[in-house]
């Protein structure tokens, strides 16, 4: 079993979702490096996620100087008018543009199941993308770990785990997110980067349906163990 | 490497280590349950961090807490589960709101989370102020953000001008003192600026000048058999809306129900009589209510007194002899008919009012036969009016002749509660603070055109409004720094434009608040305030149903934002941050706050907050100190029941007592001739020169007397046909709900208003003659303003007049409250027509018959 390929397969998909998390979350002098491991990770997932990140990469003086950049974030995403492109999921997926809602806790849960929780100085809520998006980073951290230790059973739960909150969270509103991002980005960056992440997570969750689905775990099997767990 | 490639690797991974269908069904229960990750350390992480405690498994419960979302500040209960708030109902261990909720607690919780809260700490960086420049706020660390302000305010203490700092306060808590006061003065300046005088100073004026009551009363109805309302909504709006509606079927049944409104209200809709009153004209009504008490011999005797020979002298047209009459616990009775009373009939009133001479007289007849047990309910309506002061003062004056003051079934004063005050600020002003202190303030309070005579002091009541032009002209001087909390004096005053400009005038302006406004917009720092019913540190006293209560607000929510608390918390970070810079006196000073429990100081804001609270309402809680109401065993007890009641009320002991220069009822003030006498001889003047300055048409006596002044409503009739019609909604948290989706769904709980729709309500018969349609898209203009709004049909305003509620307009304040941000009011602000003026006698800002509009279709 060659698990140094799958690893690094992983390790790249985990380093996309951090790299992302990095990117919604306020800009500051980091945002280069967080561009180039972005950028290097999807190249090694052949993503077509690539192409727009290659974009944002173009445009340098937004990179070094990210006074514009913090500007334009904090009025996409912090506020404090109008907020345009609210980075919560329970505004989308509830529908009544309010935080904290059954959705969020919904997250929360998820975040507790594994042992964490939101860190003290993150003073967002749990639905926050960027929080998502790291807690992606982290089932994938942990599926590493599982692989590195032989524990199957750990990479099985943690590729669950993913698919899940794939499918219950992230990508039934990152697209709804994005498409918010395009209308009212007045920058370049945040428009790419929107795209990136939906086009990304699209990809990532047909490739974890894919896995499950070769292991001889479908999709509608899944669907209803989840709903014996939830009954 | 491609995905294809991995996918096989992967899943044949899974297969070759024996994971099964079953195994997988087994992962996927365990995302409902905590699953061991194994002895591996976390990977560095921002969000998130590993759990400090296991999942919740918490059931929920119901925490104590308070609602400001008007000012009946009734007790609540809020149910949370695992740090978050689910839903709200009245607190039962109040006896106040006796475990009632009106509808707009359930507001808050839109309001607390509504994702456009401002959630950190956030500068301006862009330098150009006005509408049309966009602040581009971008967030900052606390720690940033109070440097910077700690530098402001040290630069002015180190040029000795300190007095060019100005503290604007909205909505407070108890907790005020902290902020608006002390920190006010040790920094050493006069200008702490509250919003008073913008919400219902004149209403407490009449019962001032002739009870010696600067307060708001609380009604005692289910004990009356006679309720006169005037230009009040208690169903609806302000004050113990939670325990009126709760108790209004009651009352209903025992008692007879007026109400004299311009537009049939909520509580006009449920009463036994509208006296749809042409606004302005209230003082008239109530004068010839008055003449036909008198003449029909109706007043209460056991209070007022009686002629010697038991005749009533009191005949239309005909002065009195003062020697005839023997009042018992009233002042001037025969001097307020001779020189008001005695020619006010009904028929003169009738032409006034548009309300008919047989309806005055029933009502009159009514009210007083009812007596004690007969309210006169004196509202915003009548009394924030140009010489408002007096129509207070004569609606008021008819609970003195039925003897309804202090009496059961009357109206009452604040029960006595024993919270403290707290420490002294005066031994850490240093010589600049007294300095700067000493300086006149920017809104020009006391000046002879501005007497404000709260509590009978010359100067003693704020005129908030004028406060922008002090700012704009630069008189008495320039205000450099700017630290304003939970107001929008640039939305919620009138001809709100001058704030504008004021506010773009000051070089640096902190705003520290929940939503970013159209204050906000002028600022350069914005500091996210927690919300009053979840996350708070505070305390308020309110009074009704007979009793007085004090009702805590702790924070019982995990804050989701990085919120910190106005009055308290803010205020100790920045006296670090001054303290810092060389000047503790500030953060000496807020040592002294220290834990009644233990004696230790306040190390940190957190503990600031806390022991504050615990040094206020000490005497509540502490049995050692107890002084009356509730008892509790400590301040865990009081700080799980969340509210401490007052004894019950204890009727008629002011009869004879009462804080008016007489220690009576006076219907002739001696306390308001001192108190305009002395105003007028610190201007070397004459009290007529002051009536004629200030707008007012009395001269002589009739200064010092309950009566009838015309209205003063801007606008040629010619030109401005419709007299405008304010009032307020029953779903308005303090003009904090246009983010809230729950305000437009259900706006037609008020009456004449339409779900998402911001309608100006027209007579049928006025808008066929326009030519006007319900939906229709409307202009209405005033001399100092125009909105756009909707058109509304509607026979519950009488013809001539024009009504809208108060709310909407909003150009910024959250996705929900504009229609296109920061360019396109949704509906329109209602203050955008009414032009700053005041009723000058109690400094309040004009918000009811204040102008006239003209009405076009768009």
């Amino acid at each position: 079993m060659d698990t140094h390929f799958m690893i690094s397969r992983e390790t790249a998909r985990q380093q996309a979702y951090q790299s992302l998390a990095g990117c919604f979350q306020v800009p500051d002098n980091n945002i280069a490096r967080i561009m180039d491991q972005l950028s290097d990770s999807l190249e090694t997932l052949s993503s077509r996620a690539g192409e727009p990140v290659t974009k944002m990469r173009t445009n340098e003086a937004v990179l070094t100087d990210t006074h514009l950049l913090k500007a334009e974030f904090s009025r996409l995403f912090i506020g404090p008018y109008t907020l345009p492109a609210p980075p919560y999921g329970s505004v989308y997926i509830e529908k009544m543009r309010k935080t904290m809602g059954e959705s969020t806790i919904d997250v929360l849960k998820r975040y507790q199941a594994v042992g964490v929780d939101l860190a003290d100085n993150f003073r967002e809520v749990p639905d926050h993308v960027s929080a998502e998006l790291e807690f992606m980073f982290l089932l994938i951290y942990k599926e590493i770990e599982g692989i590195r230790s032989d524990d199957p059973e750990m990479v099985h739960q943690m590729l669950v785990h993913q698919i899940s909150f794939l499918q219950d969270h992230l990508n039934s509103w990152i697209p709804e997110f994005a498409g918010l991002v395009m209308e009212h980005a007045s920058e370049p960056f945040y428009c790419l980067l929107a795209d990136t992440a939906k086009i990304f997570m699209a990809e990532d969750h047909a490739y974890l349906e894919a896995v499950l689905a070769s292991a001889g775990l479908d999709k509608e099997n899944r669907l209803a163990a989840n709903l014996d767990v939830e009954g | 490497m491609k995905t294809e490639q991995s996918i096989p690797l992967m899943s044949a991974y899974l297969k070759n280590k024996g994971i099964s269908r079953r195994s997988f069904l087994k992962a996927t229960a365990a995302t409902g349950a905590v699953v061991s990750l194994g002895s591996g350390m976390l990977p560095k992480m921002k969000a998130l961090a590993a759990a400090s405690a296991a999942p919740g498994t918490d059931q929920g419960q119901w925490l104590p807490a308070t609602c400001q979302g008007c000012t009946s500040w009734c007790s609540q209960q809020v149910y949370v589960i695992d740090g978050r708030a689910i839903k709200v109902r009245g607190n039962p261990h109040s006896k106040v709101n006796v475990g009632a909720s009106c509808p707009r607690p359930h507001l808050a919780i839109q309001q607390v989370y509504d994702p456009d809260r401002i959630k950190v700490p956030m500068k301006r960086t862009n330098p150009q102020k006005g509408r049309d420049q966009d602040p581009k706020f971008v967030p900052i660390s606390w720690d940033e953000a109070l440097d910077t302000i700690a530098d402001k305010i040290m630069a002015l203490r180190d040029n000795n001008e300190t007095h060019k700092y100005m503290l604007m306060r909205g909505r407070y808590t108890y907790m005020r003192d902290i902020l608006y006061d002390r920190m006010t003065k040790i920094i050493g300046s006069p200008n702490n600026i509250s919003h008073s005088a913008i919400c219902a100073e004149a209403e407490k004026f009449g019962p001032y000048f002739t009870e010696g009551l600067w307060d708001y009363r609380q009604y005692d109805v289910e004990n009356a058999r006679y309720i006169l309302i005037w230009g009040a909504d208690p169903l609806a709006a302000n004050r113990q809306v939670s325990y009126y509606s709760s108790a209004w079927g009651t009352v209903i049944n025992r008692a007879q129900i007026a109400v004299v409104e311009p537009r049939l209200s909520a509580t006009g809709a449920k009463a036994d009589i509208w006296l749809p009153v042409k606004p302005g004209h209230d003082g008239a009504l109530a004068a010839a209510m008055a003449h036909v008490i008198l003449t029909k011999g109706l007043w209460y005797r056991e209070f007022v007194g009686d002629f010697h020979d038991g005749q009533n002298r009191f005949k239309t047209g005909q002065d009195v002899q003062e020697a005839d009459f023997e009042e018992k616990y009233t002042h001037g009775l025969v001097n307020w008919w001779n020189l008001e009373i005695k020619d006010k009939t009904p028929e003169w009133a009738a032409s006034r009012t548009g309300i008919p001479a047989d309806q005055i007289k029933e009502v009159a007849m009514g009210y007083a036969k009812a007596a004690p047990h007969a309210i006169s309910w004196v509202g915003g309506g009548p009394v924030m009016q140009v010489r408002g002061g007096y129509a207070s003062m004569i609606c008021h004056a008819l609970n003195g002749l039925v003897g309804s003051v202090d009496n059961v079934g009357g109206t009452l004063a604040p029960n006595k509660v024993y919270t403290q005050d707290f420490p002294k600020p005066d031994e850490f002003m240093d010589e600049i603070a007294k300095k700067g202190k000493s300086h006149e303030k920017i809104d020009h309070r006391g000046r002879l055109e501005f007497p404000s005579l709260k509590k009978g002091k010359s100067g003693g009541g704020v005129v908030t409004n004028n406060a922008a032009d002090g700012i704009l002209n630069e008189d008495p001087n320039e205000i450099k720094v700017a630290v304003a909390y939970m107001n929008n004096f640039s939305f919620s005053a009138g001809q709100p434009e001058r704030w504008e400009r004021a506010l773009s005038k000051i070089p640096f302006v902190v705003h520290i608040t929940t939503n970013a406004s159209e204050f906000s917009w002028f600022s350069d720092i914005l500091l996210p305030n927690t919300h009053h019913l979840f996350e708070k540190w505070g305390y308020v006293k309110t009074h009704g149903n007979g009793y007085r209560h004090v009702s805590l607000m702790q924070p019982i929510i995990k804050r989701v934002g990085d919120y910190k608390t106005d009055e308290n918390e803010i205020c100790w970070l920045l006296a670090e941050k001054l303290a810092e810079q060389g000047f503790d006196n500030l953060l000496r000073h807020y040592k002294t706050y220290k834990d009644p429990e233990t004696g230790r100081e306040p190390a940190n804001a957190d503990e600031f907050a806390l022991y504050a609270l615990k040094y206020a309402t000490q005497k509540l809680w502490d049995p050692a100190r107890h002084e009356g109401g509730d008892k509790f065993s400590g301040w865990e007890e009081f700080a799980k029941i969340g509210v401490s009641n007052s004894d019950a009320y204890p009727y008629r002991k002011r009869w004879g007592k009462m804080k008016t220069k007489t220690g009576l009822f006076e219907f002739y003030s001696e306390t308001l001739k001192e108190a305009l006498e002395k105003h007028a001889k610190k201007h070397h003047t004459t009290v007529d020169h002051v009536m004629e300055v200030c707008d007012y048409q009395a001269r002589g006596e009739k200064a010092f007397i309950p009566h009838y002044e015309e209205p003063l409503t801007a606008g040629d009739p010619d030109m401005y046909p419709f007299v405008f019609v304010d009032h307020k909604s029953r779903l308005n948290r303090e003009g904090r709900s246009a983010n809230c989706s729950w305000y437009y769904d259900f706006k037609d709980l008020d009456p004449g208003d339409e779900p998402w729709e911001d309608v100006a309500k027209l007579n049928p018969l006025d808008a066929k003659k326009l030519g006007i349609r319900n939906k229709d898209a409307i202009r209405l203009t005033s001399p100092t303003g125009t909105i756009e709004c909707t058109a509304k049909l509607w026979e519950g305003v009488q013809p001539g007049t024009v009504a809208k509620c108060y709310g909407q307009g909003h150009w910024v304040y959250g996705r929900l409250a504009s229609k296109v941000f920061g360019k396109e009011a949704r509906g329109g602000n209602n203050n955008d027509l009414i032009p700053a003026v005041y009723d000058r006698l109690s400094g309040s800002t004009v918000r009811h018959a204040g102008t006239r509009v003209k009405i076009e279709k768009i």
